[in-house]
């Protein structure tokens, strides 16, 4: 009896969804000396300094930052000078995206109840495409225009914002990326 | 002595016009050829050479049946696309039935998302981040102007935008040609310099559409987070610079940017899932 519940307890176990795991924290390393803060803002107080490579925990997200463990304290810093240990198993959790499926290898890919084939857009099948123009016509029926898509960014209450262009690295020209070169 | 001269090539003028007179049809030919390596495609050129471009890449992976995931991507896309200046292009997004992770740009305004892609990622945000990087590729025309420097594609006035019947050779011809060159770039990939703009642009094409800013550089970590031996990133990795590089460029650009005062972000998770849902 006592073995069955175990048991039971092992499948219920295996059978936990793997959003359960993304909640877990994460291995990761900060790229450059930065600055942890007491919340998710570049004016909020900082709590300590972490130099290059330093190794952290993260275990939360909230826009452009990243909450984590340090050895020196625990604090908010910006998302894009952290960088993930390399996944080495399928149920990898995580708040960044996880590439859940990255490990199984192509064959293994499932959809639903169909493992689909083995075959992906490789080098290979690019150089053996035979061009298909049927395919490009077919796009036709799926295309929508300015204002079924500003409907659409209504239902979720998107609202244009004005940004400025993020600036190149020094020595490079600095494109109007808006340009379009006089396309419509 | 100036006299001499004027004399001398009036005479020479005179020879020449006696000899034969200058084949006008041939001239203009020749001057046309060398002309058109550099002349800019009109949009009815771009948007041909982008279809041929696209029909080789759907010629690789067929698209997948969901049609309301094909309608999902098309409706994100035409927003992140209409907070560009070419809003007139007849934007296109399709979903490929494949399960290897990538995303593609054709001139003229088409862009694919692989399945793999798709499911890797978590949010409308994330998804507005990548077709942002995409979108960035058409509009600083990155294929159309590697295709004509490096593949040679002359683009002459009037062939491209041939779009007769099946069985005309001259047509044939043509797609071959820009089937061959976009097959090299997209294997290739395109200038390192190329891709880190289309990531910079495409997180702030993100955010101008009222998304949560950083989707694009969370899909980035998660992909550096990738084995790199995985063969569901082999391509992308072959025609991509680095994960990692890509995410140091970004956090360069990104200091002192200013994007964390931003009012109202959107994630999108909710809807993200529901309307691929198809997919899973």
């Amino acid at each position: 009896m006592n073995i069955m519940r175990h048991l039971l307890i092992i499948v219920g176990l295996a059978l936990v969804p793997p959003l359960e795991a993304a909640e877990a924290p994460r291995e990761a390393r900060i790229t450059r000396a930065t600055t942890v803060h007491q919340s998710p803002a570049s004016d909020a107080v900082v709590v300590t300094k972490l130099v290059a490579q330093e190794r952290v925990t993260v275990s939360e997200r909230s826009g452009g930052w990243y909450r984590i463990v340090a050895a020196g304290g625990t604090g908010w810093v910006r998302l894009s000078g952290v960088r993930f240990a390399t996944t080495s198993s399928e149920s990898r959790g995580g708040l960044a995206a996880p590439l859940r499926l990255l490990q199984s290898g192509r064959a293994a890919v499932t959809t639903g109840t169909v493992t689909t084939g083995v075959r992906g857009l490789t080098e290979q099948e690019l150089a053996a495409s035979t061009p298909d123009p049927a395919a490009v016509a077919a796009l036709e029926a799926h295309a929508v225009d300015a204002t079924a898509a500003r409907a659409f960014a209504n239902e979720l209450e998107l609202r244009p914002t004005q940004v400025k262009a993020l600036k190149p690295p020094a020595g490079e020209p600095k494109s109007d990326e808006d340009d379009g070169e006089g396309g419509p | 002595m100036i006299r001499a001269f004027i004399l001398m090539l009036a005479a020479c003028f005179a020879a020449t016009a006696a000899h034969a007179a200058p084949d006008f049809d041939k001239l203009k030919g020749s001057l046309g050829s060398l002309r058109d390596l550099n002349r800019k495609a009109d949009p009815a050129e771009e948007r041909a050479i982008g279809q041929d471009a696209a029909a080789t890449l759907l010629g690789a992976s067929p698209l997948h049946p969901d049609a309301r995931a094909q309608r999902y991507v098309n409706l994100v896309g035409r927003w992140v696309a209409d907070q560009t200046k070419r809003t007139g292009l007849p934007w296109r997004f399709a979903v490929l039935d494949d399960p290897d992770i990538n995303a593609y740009a054709a001139p003229g305004g088409y862009v694919f998302v692989t399945k793999g892609l798709l499911l890797e990622l978590e949010s409308e945000a994330e998804l507005a981040g990548v077709l942002g990087h995409e979108i960035t590729h058409v509009v600083r025309k990155h294929h159309l102007k590697a295709l004509q420097k490096d593949q040679r594609i002359e683009f002459i006035k009037g062939k491209a935008v041939d779009r007769l019947a099946d069985d005309d050779a001259e047509r044939r011809a043509r797609l071959e040609k820009i089937a061959q060159g976009a097959k090299t770039l997209y294997a290739k990939g395109l200038d390192k310099r190329d891709e880190f703009e289309a990531d910079r642009m495409g997180l702030v094409l993100a955010a101008r559409a009222g998304y949560e800013p950083y989707g694009l550089v969370a899909v980035l970590q998660a992909l550096d987070a990738a084995s790199p031996g995985s063969r569901r990133v082999e391509l992308l990795f072959k025609s991509h610079p680095a994960p990692a590089e890509r995410l140091a460029a970004l956090d360069a650009a990104l200091s002192g940017a200013g994007l964390d005062g931003l009012p109202n972000r959107r994630e999108g998770r909710e809807r993200f899932a529901a309307e691929l849902a198809g997919l899973r």
